[in-house]
């Protein structure tokens, strides 16, 4: 059975300039975490689409 | 609920995965660009686990033959998975399942071989345990293995390989703190998300074709780190 939850996505967009070994990378960061989780959540994978799979 | 199960995060929607049958505690871990799932569930209190795939709302669930527990990680576009399970007697072994063929992946040299990721063009990457018993990581084009490790890190583990060959994973400094990593070439970077250590460490588990790179940080948190665009010249 599939369950669609709405999301509790903290979403925490940051920037980083990464230590790097011969130069700085640059990302924005979301923080997440699966809707009623009071433990994990590890995400593990992601596809093209920015589909992400996980615990 | 939220706990003990399978997710897939499609925007800001979550869905929940969950092997019909099983008990609680499928783990989704690998998905190609056709939205195609591979993980591992259980469906007994021995705890040995099998195989799933996922394509649509179907589920097709597997194992390795003659395995006693099977785990897989990693799907690419062709739909190759790859992934480890225990022999019969408790020995790690790594395998590539092609359609209905199975092939057992064991580094040259080494022990408990764990395939974890592949891409488009078959490379496989993974970890396994040196000589000396300290965990290493390889990357498997064709029958070419190759070590993979961070310069200066204690202990460098590959998760996730994507189209363009690039590898992230995580490893440990000399100090013993936890870091993501990403591997373009010769060229390593380090990633981690902010603040950073010592108060988070960051674990890179899978990376997309884009470069978007997922995996968890401190305190049972994950994340998506999305390269920012570089300023036009």
């Amino acid at each position: 059975m599939r369950r669609s939850l709405l999301p509790a996505v903290l979403s925490l967009s940051l920037l980083l300039s990464a230590v790097a070994t011969t130069y700085a990378a640059s990302y924005t960061f979301t923080i997440f975490t699966m809707p009623g989780a009071t433990l994990l959540t590890e995400a593990f994978g992601i596809n093209n689409a920015g589909q992400i799979v996980g615990r | 609920m939220g706990d003990g199960g399978g997710f897939l995060k499609d925007g800001d929607t979550f869905t929940f995965i969950d092997v019909p049958g099983a008990l609680p505690g499928t783990e989704a871990h690998g998905i190609n660009a056709a939205g195609q799932i591979v993980g591992w569930f259980e469906n007994d209190i021995t705890g040995r686990r099998h195989g799933f795939l996922k394509d649509g709302d179907t589920f097709t669930t597997f194992d390795v033959p003659g395995a006693v527990t099977t785990f897989p990680f990693g799907i690419n576009a062709a739909g190759q998975i790859v992934g480890w399970f225990l022999d019969a007697g408790l020995t790690i072994h790594g395998f590539l399942k092609d359609g209905d063929t199975f092939t057992f992946i064991d580094v040259p040299g080494g022990a408990d071989t764990q395939p974890l990721g592949i891409d488009a063009a078959g490379q496989i990457v993974g970890q396994y345990s040196e000589a000396a018993g300290v965990g290493g990581s390889f990357l498997k084009d064709g029958a070419t293995f190759t070590t993979i490790k961070v310069p200066g890190a204690m202990q460098t583990l590959a998760e996730g390989i994507n189209a363009a060959g690039q590898i992230v994973g995580h490893f440990s400094d000399a100090a013993g703190i936890t870091r993501g990593f990403l591997k373009d070439g010769a060229t390593y970077t380090t990633i981690e998300v902010p603040p950073g250590p010592p108060s988070a460490g960051t674990e890179a588990f899978g990376i997309n074709a884009a470069g978007q790179i997922v995996g968890t940080v401190s305190e049972g948190r994950s994340f998506l780190a999305t390269p920012a665009r570089r300023p036009q010249k």
